[in-house]
């Protein structure tokens, strides 16, 4: 037996469960620290911008409406996010968190990845002047 | 058709090219081989295919922003690149990060071994034709992949390091978790030892096959555990002992037969010692801070160090202009210095059956050695060095910095005995 | 028998359509079993099924540097060979459709000439990897050849005739030859591996290094039949293992459930060896394989002559 060395783990896989999951029919959900979504909390944040300064994608953007009334808008990618958690760390009013959400991201459109967190009238103000703009 | 390549005037040479797509590489690289037969008379390489401008790229990022593009030259060795990185720009910062930040990082290192040295079994088996083992070990590998992934919150660039020290902490539940799955995985791997050691077919395609002595391996200068195959005592972890492995040292695994079988032989019992040093470490983890805080302008200087890397010695030399950007960030892989000990040495009168398992001996990571070097002319400033020249100046240079007689360590007699 | 017997043995049973369909279970045993002995899942029951249907349907590739219609003609000749050869053997205990005297040497010449046809449709070819696919092709039919064909030849000295019908009458009526001819059986059942070039002996097409041997150039249609080619061959050689060496014709659950256990016993060889170089396949064979059936043929003799 120790001359063929495999031989026991091919006879006993027989009678064992595969090692294959089988994925979308019995789902695996993602363990606690798994890097996911992004998740914002626009009461916390100041403004400071500190997590779009080390971002290695450069993928999160905040839009300032107004800073007194703590009113902000930010933008974030999935697609480009690499999920490294370093704006988690860079942020010091702990506006920022990683969830472990969303991470089957697949979307038909580029859009689909873009995610707003703020208020909607912001949202949507912030929308139309981008489709406003003239595409060069 | 007249012009048949196969049995052309114009030479005798028969090439198989190899690359760079082809089922044997899961990366590019294009290698020729002369054959006479079976036999391989001259052997070839070409690299280059997936050169990325990563040491420019640097250059017009932040130090935080390097870090992370940096995890991003290999896959598998990600962590290994990202400390031997932030090493730099901690000591050019001149900050000393804390104990347990440096055992993290040690483990953290240790785990990614594992999981390399697991997809290497792989690898190296399926080359070989030996699919089983190739199934099981990346099987097993997954639960190394499960660890990263519960612990690190990503599977592949994990990212462990942050300027100044690590993210995430080891708490008492996860090292117990750990313990536990590390005891399965070393009953696989006594397992697989025992294949590597005892299977008559896997042993008739290992021993005696790419066989390098100690000599010819120092003068090509392999590392990693190519090197240590062969005898040659060169391990980062011990010779210079880098975050962690200062305050708990590792031992170094060697094995003097320097063939294919010896290569799985040393990095499955790597495995084992990276095991015990996980387990024993565990233990024993110093109390304290996570991490310090990190300028983001870093003092003008030069800095270089070396981590042990699975593939062996990584080299990252920065130069930091005081501003929020590196200068200049230089990477030397270990596949770069193995890549010598296959083909100028090891592929002539090899068989071409075996030229895929010597390939995958050495574990080779293609995207990992892609540099550009720029040769700007004799005219200009650039000036051309023989090896002889630049090992002089090096030893030198080195005598000067650190003050040590270059004569009491014995490298020039070395050299001229050979 | 009326005319359309004949044309229905050919054409539907037990050559033509049934045993292709056959053969596309046995595939699917194969890799199924493979699978799981790798702890994976495998695939499903209509892959082969579906692989060869898309493989026909794809356009065919001429590469330049080879010779057109040898190119056409090659893999059309294989799947006749197989097909011819399957006429005479005993499927699922059933018996052979046709049978004439000396017809295990015509069945024997035909399988070779199967992969004769492998191997000139490597060296037609300027692929270097077919080229060298093709030289390991044919190295590797000189190395099991003759070992592979002692051994099925010791049933038919047994039985005193070189009839495959009246080998498995013979096989039938008496002891099991895997008893009486352990050797010869065991020779013979590595001998199919070989000729098959399934692992371990699969270095004509060891992807890792030739990425697929003689057929690197071949794609759609020719593909297709020399795929089809290679799976009537696994069973053709299955039964007449099973005919020789497992007692003969029998129902045809039995038969069957006989060459799905020999299967198990290829597919496991498969998944737990690893691949021997060309120059150790000839090795083995020359020194073990042939030596190992020369001294069962002697045993044989000196037990019927004295």
């Amino acid at each position: 037996m120790k001359l063929i060395g495999m031989i026991q783990d091919v006879l006993s896989s027989m009678f064992k469960k595969t090692a294959t999951i089988s994925y979308p029919l019995k789902p695996s959900p993602p363990p606690e620290r798994y890097h996911g979504r992004l998740d914002y909390n626009a009461a916390k944040c100041t403004g400071c911008m500190m997590c779009t300064r080390d971002c290695p994608a450069e993928t999160i953007q905040i839009k300032v409406i107004d800073r007194k009334t703590k009113q902000f808008v930010m933008t974030y990618n999935i697609g480009e996010c690499v999920y490294c958690k370093q704006c988690v760390f860079n942020c010091k009013f702990d506006a920022l968190h990683m969830t472990n959400l969303m991470w089957e991201s697949a979307s038909d459109s580029k859009e689909g990845f873009q995610l707003y967190f703020g208020k909607k009238e912001h949202i949507d103000s912030l929308l139309k002047q981008k489709n406003e703009e003239p595409t060069a | 058709m007249t012009d048949n390549l196969i049995d052309s005037n114009k030479s005798q040479k028969y090439i198989v090219p190899i690359g760079p797509q082809h089922p044997a590489l899961k990366e590019p690289g294009h290698f020729e081989f002369t054959v006479e037969g079976e036999i391989v008379v001259d052997a070839s390489i070409r690299l280059g295919y997936v050169h990325r401008g990563v040491e420019k790229a640097a250059e017009s990022r932040t130090w935080t922003q390097v870090l992370y593009l940096v995890e991003r030259v290999c896959g598998i060795c990600s962590h290994a690149h990202g400390t031997a990185f932030i090493q730099n720009a901690e000591a050019l910062a001149g900050i000393e990060i804390p104990p347990r930040a440096k055992v993290i990082r040690a483990i953290a290192g240790e785990i990614e071994r594992l999981h390399s040295h697991l997809l290497w079994l792989g690898v190296a088996a399926h080359e070989g034709g030996f699919d089983a083992m190739f199934m099981y070990s990346w099987r097993d590998r997954e639960i190394v992949m499960d660890i990263l992934e519960n612990f690190f919150g990503n599977r592949v660039n994990y990212s462990v390091n942050i300027p100044g020290g690590v993210k995430e902490d080891i708490t008492p539940e996860f090292a117990e978790q750990l313990r536990i799955k590390l005891d399965f995985l070393e009953k696989r791997l006594k397992h697989y030892l025992d294949v590597v050691n005892d299977d008559v077919t896997f042993r008739a395609r290992t021993v005696n096959i790419g066989t390098l002595g100690k000599e010819e391996m120092t003068r090509l200068g392999a590392t990693g555990p190519t090197a240590r195959s062969a005898g040659i005592t060169r391990d980062i972890r011990v010779d210079r002992p880098y975050s962690g492995f200062d305050i708990y040292p590792i031992n170094m695994i060697l094995d003097d037969h320097g063939d294919l079988n010896a290569r799985f032989v040393v990095r499955l019992k790597e495995c084992f010692e990276s095991i015990r040093y996980i387990r024993d470490v565990l233990e024993k983890i110093p109390e304290g801070e996570l991490s310090v805080k990190f300028p983001r302008k870093i003092p003008a200087g030069e800095s270089m160090s070396s981590v042990e890397a699975p593939r062996g010695e990584l080299f990252y030399f920065v130069r930091s202009n005081g501003t929020e950007n590196p200068d200049r960030v230089k990477v030397r892989t270990a596949s770069l210095c193995n890549w010598g000990t296959i083909v100028s040495a090891v592929a002539k009168g090899h068989k071409l059956a075996d030229m895929p398992m010597i390939l995958a001996g050495i574990d080779p990571c293609f995207s990992c050695n892609d540099r550009m070097v720029n040769i700007v002319g004799k005219e200009k400033n650039a000036q051309l060095w023989t090896w002889e020249q630049l090992r002089k100046y090096g030893i030198n240079y080195h005598a000067m910095q650190e003050g040590f007689n270059v004569s009491d360590c014995g490298i020039e007699q070395l050299r001229e005995e050979k | 028998m009326t005319a359309l017997h004949p044309l229905f043995a050919l054409f539907i049973f037990p050559a033509g359509l049934f045993l292709i369909l056959i053969s596309f279970f046995f595939e699917w045993l194969d890799r199924k079993l493979i699978a799981r002995f790798q702890n994976r899942q495998g695939p499903r029951f209509l892959q082969p099924f579906a692989d060869i249907f898309k493989l026909l349907a794809k356009e065919e590739i001429v590469p330049i540097g080879v010779h057109r219609t040898l190119f056409m003609a090659l893999p059309i000749f294989a799947f006749a060979c197989v097909m011819t050869a399957s006429l005479y053997v005993p499927f699922f205990g059933f018996k052979a459709a046709w049978h004439i005297r000396g017809d295990l040497i015509i069945a024997m010449y035909l399988l070779s000439a199967m992969t004769v046809c492998l191997g000139m449709a490597g060296t037609n070819s300027i692929n270097r990897f077919a080229v060298v696919g093709a030289t390991r092709t044919l190295t590797q039919l000189f190395a099991y050849e003759g070992p592979f064909m002692l051994a099925l030849l010791m049933p038919a000295l047994v039985a005193q005739s070189w009839t495959i019908s009246s080998i498995a009458d013979y096989a039938s009526n008496h002891t099991w030859m895997i008893v009486t001819q352990p050797i010869g059986f065991i020779v013979a059942i590595i001998g199919l591996i070989g000729k098959l070039e399934l692992p371990p002996f699969d270095a004509p097409e060891a992807e890792q290094e030739i990425v697929s041997g003689a057929l690197s150039e071949y794609s759609g249609r020719g593909f297709g039949l020399f795929k089809i080619a290679k799976n009537v061959e696994l069973v053709i050689g299955l039964a007449l293992i099973t005919v020789f060496y497992l007692g003969g014709i029998v129902n045809p659950l039995l038969f069957s459930i006989k060459m799905v256990v020999l299967l198990c016993v290829i597919a496991l060889m498969q998944s737990t060896l690893t691949r021997l170089r060309i120059d150790q396949t000839v090795g083995l064979w020359w020194q073990a394989g042939a030596i190992l059936s020369l001294a069962q043929l002697l045993i044989i003799i000196l037990v019927r002559v004295r």
